[in-house]
């Protein structure tokens, strides 16, 4: 009977799924900080009548009009003999940005440890924005009367900050409406410095000193504390706002869910393997900006701390103005471990608007080159030189495109970063040249662990240039390597030696520029630490804790890779993956998902987990195409390349322990399908390559949620299973077995089937029939694609190929589109070698303007496929004229016609009648 | 290289000749000519008529192609290189003018003749390159082949001396066949009526049941050494995990199992330390002493209560034995719940590589082990009820034995008359087989009148070289009708390997037996063979595909095989191993006997085979 017992148990182990190790992850009630606040607020909510500690002393205010902003100090009240003293600055920024620091007065306080800055970590904004930000020239102080004072800015004075002084509250309106409100439920808390000893008449009764000065989580026991409680948390109220979004990174949905009966939102960049979807536990990544949506108005809150934290979101129903309808508020308590507490307040009347605004902030993506926009077959891991050289003749012999091989850890001695395994790679030169005779590139990775006892690990002990312990040694951990000293990038002593690294004419890769990297691991992961993760009281240079820092370090680990690679490539973009990534990470690289899964359920995440990157400017996003870890089925490999070819950064990868699944060993028909998905993207690249470029330029997304393109209707708000790439509205077919999808159209606009021209139209479900070979792709009418038709070996043997532009008529029988054009690698497009196209259609003409940009492009324009049910009456000739005029024929289709081989010149205006 | 600007249209009449469509073999020049109307139509769509400048206009027209012979526009066209100085060839479309030499295909670069790229022609270096790389192969070819020869002919001289052996062996039995049908019904003509046939049946009674007894007591310690054997297993890959595991990756899970293993070597600590003594004895030494004990038992004519005695001995040891493998399984379920927890908690992303062996060996050990349930009470009781039946029985027997004058003295198998007997049944066999005796010396024939004892030891031994003869040539037979390929090519490999090191794994591929992977500790069988096939490749080439089915099951999968392909080598070498499919693994193979013979050589087969057996003559 016991065995009987014990064997059914077995069953059960062994067929159990691998499942995240939630143990080792804090709950917010595991955490001091997250349930000190959390407590906080549930005993300041409890009492109706509590008001806020928080109060600004009017005395202290000091307009400065020359530099748009006000400062002056809040006091919190702790006792009538305790008051402490925060100074703080408010600032009107450009693009109609209000910015809010409040900083603790520390220069009274005595530390004993000398290793330590004494002040709140206040540099998270060095790092996340794009340079100092510029001050707002649009705005008027309305000086203190009635204990508040206001600020109305706009270039309309559409906007107003009205700031009270006791309690402490902002409330910012636009259009004379209230739309935000800080503090508006007193949850602002700033845990003021105190010893362990004063503890007692430094708390309030409000408040708990939960694991304030001790933290009795299994792995985090041994955390210092040196500064006890220093959280600040506040609270930010959207009012009329349904729906939030952003603040990445977490494998849950695109509108963000109500948290109070669940774990917050955690930010915190941490390596959490097989992690769960609908979740809110951390995951690599963090960029804390949130967007917030509603008809006719979009907000963001850009929330810059760099510690750990944790957001609660609550969404409450109100009854307005005794009309029958209702509104939704969305309530949002912000909470992070210390650091000061710096808040950007961000309104347009678009979401697109917002996400700009925050890009203008924080910067915009880089330009990519080209090839990164292709294909990337990567797998832990290609085994030799022989292999990388098979995977690429393989694509060749299947007729597949393909960019990018990549090489995972194991291509190094020992998991040394910098060296190579002799044996399995004798010559990398060799490798990479034989790749760039078909245009391939190589991404190889180098993670910030350094193995303990080798030339580069010795060396960044000895320059000073490792993290430390709390003692101010070098820290040493596990991790790939064994035993491990972790790179300090924040130190910009430690630039020079990544240069000296990656330096050309080394064994690392030659004089090769093929030869990109991927930054992983960078959260940073440390297998022997709390959390995965260096344990908090590490010394960052500086003299911080990297409690404060921790969510910037990935950003100045793969920045730190970027600068050296643009002085290895001189005049070529660098292409970088990271893993862990923070506001302004889009500057220097894309990130993906992390280790997902090879099940269906990872596939559909992956599109809200793009999206959300894409709300918050961190558009060079892609998950692993086949799932990371496991054995995807054939026809899931299949749907995840069909969904695949949409992320903006494309990229297949396995585990060491899953099965070899590259697009030719699944057979037919499955190869043949991911062939032709494959080829939809190489196609497409003339626009991907565009969208990035505007991006690139204004901060907009290069994947459109629905209702960043319909913010009217509330029915494409919470839609994440579809998106607009482009003027394309796609579906990709996540479920198992399905044979069809029924495809939302947010609006009455007219959309074509991709390949038979088909119309469909009206706001609504449209039924797609959907077998394994079809992926639901519709063009939206009103816009041109442009495409590369002719499918080659890589992105970069399509250099002279002609283009093919899909004009998909609206119902006016109008379109518009953009086209960019450079060499696609270099950054001569700085200097004006490029053409930015503008082509526009109506009344049976099309038009080209060159719109900026003076590159010499000899690419021909191949087809114009004109799209639309008005097609039909078209002749069989056109009229062409660029300086002289000449005609050139038409051929007619189904909804469609063909202007055959125009023979324009790309960088002259040009227009063609039809 | 640019294009020969093809303006010979149909009007005029004078350039025509000297015109070449590039792109175009020469001997297809012909099919690029316009119509008088300067038409011309898609080669496999005549129905689609394109004004001839539309040839190579870079635009496509033709659903085939083939009005794109130059240039990229069509997704399926083809572009011919002439590679003057080498050999001509044809190159994808997509490969034309995408500014990318292709030498490979195209040693003249035309195939870059739209683009700024400059491609000199290279045919002379690739060609010589190439004539050395045909000048090896052919060398590999002449070697492999010689090789092959040698194989094919060893192949013959087996199969040769296969069938000799069937003649020889169908001889002697056909002889011992008919010898022992004589001694048979002789020895039925003297049994009738001899003995109380109740005697009889209880003696053919006590003997079957003592064969039952016998077989399941084996059976019994078998499963109990397969039981020590498992839980030696499980042991030896916790000992391998708490010697070899990164403490310092904090994977609870594996720290957890390091802690209750060793909590449960504490707990067992007595048991594990008397197995570890040099005065314990292993199940298999117990078995043999229970065997020993139970062969000494005369059933005839031993006394019932020593047989019983002995009995009781036996039945003791089986009892102790039975709580002994109960606490082994008690152990081995303690270790497996310990692994068991491990396989699911443990965190694949640290990899520890030592982890990660604990988990594969342990996975590899789950599925396809057996587990040797036996229950202790039931045993027992069958045992006791066994003995005591055939107790039973020998009462019977020696009752009426005690009755009997028959003599002792056939009771003993070690006498000189039974010496005598079997010498002569000796030289009855080689007289008939022409062996001469090589004694020094030759006891006169002894002649005895053949006593019914006589006979049964004569009918038992002729029955034993019967059997043997019988089952000698069932398997030569099998031998012979198996598919060894063609020629016969793996007949003389059956102990040949192929070793080899791909990946982290050793690869050890026996042609004709199994296949097993090594590494991480682990032995794992893939397959064992199945069958050969031979897939032609062209006139000169093929590919033997071996198939070895019948591996060791996989985790969460089936159980594992292998396909091998053999392509001709000069040597035996591993090229590759893959796993396109869980658990069906790819080889690739060279050796010679993946050559494949000249077509001339092929028709001879028969000569070849004719020589050999002269050869041996």
């Amino acid at each position: 009977m016991r065995l009987f017992q014990f064997f059914l148990l077995l069953t059960i182990y062994l067929h159990g799924a691998f499942a995240v190790k939630e143990y080792l992850f804090k709950k917010c009630a595991q955490s001091g900080f997250c349930n000190r606040n959390r407590h906080f607020a549930s005993q300041v909510a409890e009492n109706v009548d509590y008001q806020s500690r928080y109060s600004i002393d009017e005395s202290t205010l000091n307009y400065i009009e020359s530099d748009a902003s006000i400062v002056g100090d809040i006091f919190k009240t702790v006792s009538d003999s305790t008051k402490i003293r925060f100074p703080f600055i408010i600032n009107i920024l450009e693009n109609n940005n209000i910015r809010l620091r409040i900083d603790e007065d520390r220069s009274q306080i005595k530390l004993e440890n000398k290793l330590l800055k004494k002040e709140r970590y206040n540099e998270a904004s060095k790092y996340a924005f794009n340079g100092e930000p510029k001050s707002s020239t649009n705005y008027k102080f309305n000086q203190i009367s009635n204990g508040k004072f206001s600020i109305v800015y706009g270039d309309k004075n559409q906007y107003e900050a009205i700031i009270y002084t006791t309690p402490f509250k902002i409330v910012v309106n636009y259009n004379g409406e209230e739309q935000l409100v800080l503090n508006d439920r007193s949850f602002l808390n700033i845990e003021h410095f105190r010893t362990e000893d004063e503890n007692d008449v430094n708390l309030t009764p409000e408040e708990s000193s939960f694991n304030s000065f001790h933290d009795d989580f299994k792995d985090s026991k041994d955390d210092s504390l040196i500064f006890g409680p220093e959280s600040v948390a506040l609270d930010v109220s959207f009012n009329g706002f349904k729906h939030v979004y952003g603040i990445p990174e977490h494998a849950d949905t695109l509108s963000l869910k109500d948290t109070s009966e669940s774990e917050p939102y955690r930010l915190y960049n941490v390596d959490i393997f097989e992690y769960e979807t609908d979740s809110r536990l951390p995951m690599y990544g963090v960029i804390p900006f949130m967007v917030a949506h509603k008809v006719g108005l979009s907000a963001g809150i850009f929330w810059v701390n760099a510690a750990d934290t944790y957001v609660d979101i609550k969404k409450t129903e109100n009854q307005v103005d005794n009309v029958l309808s209702s509104k939704t508020d969305t309530k949002t308590h912000w909470i992070s471990e210390n650091g000061i507490l710096d808040i950007v307040i961000l309104i347009g009347e678009t979401p697109t608007d917002v996400t700009k605004s925050y890009a203008s902030l924080t910067g915009n993506v880089q330009l990519p080159q080209l090839f990164s926009l292709g294909y990337h077959q990567c797998r832990w891991n290609y085994n030799d030189e022989e292999d990388v050289l098979q995977i690429t003749e393989n694509f060749d012999k299947y007729d597949i495109p393909y960019d990018v091989i990549w090489l995972d850890v194991e291509y190094t001695d020992s998991k040394k970063y910098f060296t190579w395994k002799k044996e399995l790679f004798p010559d990398p030169e060799r490798m990479l040249n034989k790749l760039d005779e078909t245009g391939r590139t190589l991404v190889a990775i180098i993670d910030p662990h350094l193995k303990t006892d080798y030339e580069v690990s010795d060396e960044v002990i000895k320059q000073d240039i490792a993290l430390k312990n709390n003692k101010g040694e070098p820290f040493k951990g596990h991790c790939w390597p064994g035993e491990s000293v972790w790179f300090d990038s924040f130190n910009p002593k430690s630039q020079k030696y990544w240069d000296h690294l990656f330096r050309n004419g080394t064994g690392l890769a030659g004089d090769a520029t093929n030869f990109h990297i991927w930054n992983d691991m960078n959260e940073p992961s440390v297998f022997s630490g709390p959390e995965t993760s260096s344990p908090k009281d590490l010394i960052t240079y500086g003299d911080w804790e990297i409690r404060s820092d921790h969510n910037v370090y990935g950003l100045t680990f793969h920045e730190a890779t970027y600068e050296s690679l643009t002085k290895r490539f001189v005049n070529k973009r660098p292409f970088i993956l990271t893993r862990a990534y923070y506001s302004g990470s889009q500057r220097t690289a894309s990130m993906w998902t992390g280790d997902n899964m090879s099940k269906w359920e990872y596939l559909k995440i992956s599109l809200p987990m793009i999206l959300t990157s894409n709300v918050v400017n961190m558009p060079f996003a892609g998950a692993d195409v086949g799932g990371f870890f496991g054995n995807p089925s054939k026809e899931l490999l299949t749907r995840w390349y069909q969904a695949g070819i949409w992320y903006p950064f494309f990229r297949a990868h396995a585990h060491i322990d899953s099965r070899r699944r590259e697009p030719w060993v699944p057979g037919e028909p499955y190869t043949s399908h991911i062939r032709d998905a494959l080829k939809i993207r190489y196609a497409l690249l003339p626009l991907i390559y565009t969208k990035f470029y505007e991006s690139s330029i204004t901060g907009s997304p290069v994947v459109d949620p629905l209702f960043y393109i319909t913010p009217e209707n509330i029915k494409s708000f919470e839609i994440e299973d579809e998106f607009y790439f482009g003027g394309l509205l796609v579906k990709p077919v996540t479920d198992e077995g399905a044979e069809s999808v029924e495809i939302y159209i947010p609006d009455d606009e007219i959309h074509y089937d991709y390949e038979t021209y088909q119309t469909y139209q009206g706001e609504g479900d449209h039924h797609i029939e959907a077998p394994l070979g079809k992926i639901p792709i519709l063009i939206r009418g009103g816009t041109i694609t442009p495409r590369k038709d002719r499918v080659r070996r890589s992105s970069k043997l399509m250099k002279y190929d002609p283009y093919t532009l899909v004009v998909a008529l609206d119902s006016k029988g109008d379109a518009k589109g953009t086209l960019y054009i450079d060499d696609g690698e270099t950054f001569d497009y700085e200097n004006g070698d490029y053409l930015y196209i503008n082509f526009e259609v109506s009344n049976n003409e099309i038009k080209s303007n060159v719109n900026s940009g003076s590159l010499n492009a000899s690419n021909k324009v191949e087809k114009i496929i004109i799209i639309g049910s008005s097609t039909g009456g078209i002749g069989n000739e056109a009229t062409v004229s660029q300086g002289s005029e000449w005609t050139t024929s038409i051929i007619s289709g189904e909804n469609h016609a063909v202007i055959k081989s125009p023979g324009v010149k790309l960088n002259e205006n040009w227009s063609i009648k039809f | 290289m640019k294009l020969i600007n093809n303006i010979a249209l149909a009007t005029s009449l004078v350039s025509v000749v000297s015109a070449k469509v590039i792109g175009v073999a020469p001997n297809q020049q012909d099919l690029y000519k316009p119509d008088a109307d300067g038409k011309w139509r898609c080669l496999g769509h005549p129905e689609i008529v394109l004004d001839f400048n539309q040839v190579n206009d870079d635009y496509c027209d033709c659903p085939d192609g083939s009005d794109e012979p130059g240039t990229s526009a069509c997704p399926n066209g083809k572009f011919y290189c002439e590679n003057k100085g080498h050999v001509p060839s044809y190159i994808k479309a997509s490969q034309v003018n995408d500014g990318r030499c292709d030498y490979s295909q195209c040693c003249d670069g035309s195939d870059e003749w739209d683009t700024p790229v400059d491609c000199p022609s290279k045919c002379d270096e690739i060609n010589k390159e190439y004539q050395k790389q045909l000048n090896l192969q052919e060398q590999t070819y002449k070697i492999g082949v010689e090789k092959l020869r040698k194989t094919i002919n060893a192949a013959n001289r087996i199969k040769d001396k296969l069938e000799k052996d069937i003649v020889s062996r169908g001889a002697i039995f056909d002889f011992l066949s008919r010898e022992l049908n004589k001694k048979r019904q002789d020895l039925e003509i003297l049994q009738a009526g001899e003995l109380d046939p109740a005697v009889v049946k209880a003696k053919q009674d006590i003997k079957t049941s003592f064969e039952n007894i016998k077989t399941e007591l084996d059976q019994k310690f078998n499963s109990f050494t397969s039981s020590t054997y498992n839980l030696n297993n499980l042991s030896k890959i916790l000992d391998a995990l708490v010697q070899t595991f990164n403490e310092n990756l904090k994977d609870a899970a594996v720290k957890d199992t390091v802690d209750n293993y060793l909590a449960h070597l504490e707990k067992y600590k007595e048991q594990y330390e008397s197995e570890k003594s040099s005065t314990y004895q292993t199940f298999d030494t117990i078995k043999q002493s229970i065997t020993d004990k139970l062969n000494s038992i005369d059933l005839d004519h031993g006394d019932t209560s020593a047989i019983k005695s002995k009995f009781d001995e036996i039945s003791t040891t089986l009892s102790e034995n039975l709580i002994k493998h109960d606490f082994i399984n008690e152990r081995a379920i303690d270790l497996e719940n310990l692994l068991s927890h491990l396989i699911n908690n443990y965190n694949p992303n640290f990899n520890d590589p030592n982890v990660k062996e604990a988990v594969n060996s342990f996975q590899d050990f789950s599925v396809n082990k057996e587990s040797f349930k036996v229950p202790t009470e039931e045993t027992i009781s069958w045992f006791k009820e066994q003995t005591s039946k055939i107790n039973e029985l020998a009462k019977n027997v020696v009752s009426s034995n005690s009755g009997s004058v028959k003599p002792k003295l056939i009771s003993s198998t070690n006498g000189p008359f039974w010496e005598k007997l079997k010498y002569r049944y000796r030289l009855l066999v080689n007289e008939f087989l022409g062996i001469e005796s090589k004694e020094q010396y030759r006891i006169q024939p002894y002649q005895p009148k053949e006593s019914k004892s006589d006979l049964e030891v004569q009918v038992e031994e002729l029955n034993k070289d019967f059997n043997e003869q019988n089952n000698a040539i069932k398997s030569i037979n099998e031998e012979l009708s198996k598919n060894y390929g063609p020629h016969d090519i793996l007949r003389p490999l059956k102990d040949i390997a192929i070793k080899g090191h791909i990946g982290e794994y050793d690869y050890d591929l026996f042609f004709t037996g199994n296949v097993h992977q090594k590494g991480h500790n682990n032995n794992i069988k893939i397959g064992s063979f199945e069958s050969i096939e031979v897939k032609d490749i062209s006139p000169k080439e093929h590919q033997l595909v071996l198939k070895y089915t019948n591996g060791a099951r996989c985790w969460n999968g089936p159980l594992r095989q292998a396909v091998v392909n053999i392509d001709c080598g000069a040597e035996n070498e591993l090229i590759a191993v893959t796993e396109p499919e869980k658990c069906e693994y790819h080889f690739r193979v060279k050796s010679p006997i993946g050559c494949k013979l000249p077509e001339s050589e092929e028709k001879s087969e028969q000569e070849i085979k004719n020589e050999v057996v002269h050869d041996e003559l």
